[in-house]
């Protein structure tokens, strides 16, 4: 009777124990990519990075960029997402976009025109202290 | 090193802004003074070459990259206050036009970079000019890289620390002071190189037509 008993208590212990395995299911599903580059095109890569559902202050997906600064992760089933990556020295971004979902195609990213920005700026700097250059000549005029 | 938008806690940047305010007051004051016809041009093209060297990534061992600031010329040709407005202008423009630094974040990247960078330039180069004023120059400007380096080293480590939820995950940005002190530090001991080597350039051709203010 006591090794019944036994017996039993034993197979009791099974299905936590089962509990352990971890199972796996290969699907093949749409993912986001989200390319991360330094002002002169160099990869943001190996950085953390976590992404966020509208409204949810809980990570929806967390992980590393790839060697091609590449975040790619499962997007919530609707809203904004949050993407935020760091890097340890300060670098990295925080920004707020709606993802392509299953059957939709990436709006074609905006192309960076870098030089005509830096000439913009450039050229917002120089009338600005040229603004100032007329105010300075015409305190000094009597 | 210019901290963009969702890295800082409102608990920094706000007293941030108010110190910069200040600052940026204190910086104005008496602007009519200093200001003439001949200085003015020079600050243009001084200022417009700050904000194109922090747009110009040169590669650092390591595999990193980084920029020089332009903050000790400015400091030393024009003064603190001047180059603290001067470069809190390139700060904001590189902001609104590259994301290279966010709007929250705008006030500790001027007093890091604009304020304590200068005013470090402008103490090391005052301190040092009489042992060698070559040596000053270059001093003052691998100090101006370096110190800022390490305030923004500490605005970012103690994140963590101070804005977190109540399990301690943090709500900012996510490396605490081991990580971001090495990290920030080490490339910007490369980078203060690269400034120094430049500074002293422009110092010659500055000092040759008569321009230094420090």
């Amino acid at each position: 009777m006591k090794r019944r008993l036994l017996l039993c208590w034993l197979l009791a212990l099974l299905p936590p124990s089962y509990a352990h395995e971890v199972h796996h299911a290969v699907a093949a599903q749409n993912a986001v990519s989200v390319r991360l580059t330094f002002a002169d095109g160099q990869p943001f890569a190996f950085e953390a990075f976590e992404v966020y559902a509208a409204g949810s202050d809980k990570p929806h997906a967390v992980g590393r960029t790839d060697a091609d600064g590449r975040a790619v992760f499962l997007p919530p089933s609707s809203g904004e997402v949050r993407l935020r990556a760091f890097a340890a020295d300060g670098h990295g971004v925080d920004l707020k976009f709606d993802p392509p979902r299953a059957g939709e195609t990436a709006a074609p990213a905006a192309s960076e025109d870098s030089s005509s920005k830096l000439v913009f700026g450039a050229g917002l700097l120089l009338a600005l202290f040229g603004l100032i250059q007329l105010f300075v000549k015409r305190k000094k005029t009597p | 090193m210019h901290i963009p938008d969702g890295f800082l806690s409102p608990q920094t940047y706000l007293p941030a802004y108010a110190a910069a305010g200040l600052a940026w007051a204190w910086a104005a004051r008496g602007l009519r003074r200093t200001l003439d016809e001949e200085t003015v041009p020079r600050l243009a093209a001084m200022t417009a070459l700050a904000y194109g060297l922090g747009l110009v990534m040169v590669p650092i061992p390591g595999g990193s990259s980084g920029h020089a600031l332009g903050v000790a010329m400015l400091a030393l040709l024009f003064g603190v206050r001047l180059a603290f407005l001067a470069y809190s202008l390139v700060l904001a423009l590189q902001s609104l036009l590259f994301g290279a630094g966010g709007i929250t974040a705008l006030a500790v990247n001027a007093l890091a970079m604009g304020l304590a960078g200068s005013a470090a330039a402008v103490l090391a180069f005052r301190g040092l000019r009489r042992l060698n004023e070559t040596a000053a120059v270059a001093a003052a400007a691998w100090l101006s890289v370096v110190l800022p380096g390490l305030l923004v080293a500490l605005a970012l480590g103690v994140q963590p620390l101070i804005a977190h939820k109540e399990d301690g995950t943090p709500l900012f940005f996510p490396f605490g002071l081991s990580i971001t002190l090495p990290a920030v530090l080490v490339p910007h001991f490369f980078i203060g190189a690269g400034e120094a080597v430049l500074t002293v350039l422009v110092w010659r051709f500055a000092k040759a037509r008569k321009w230094c203010a420090a």
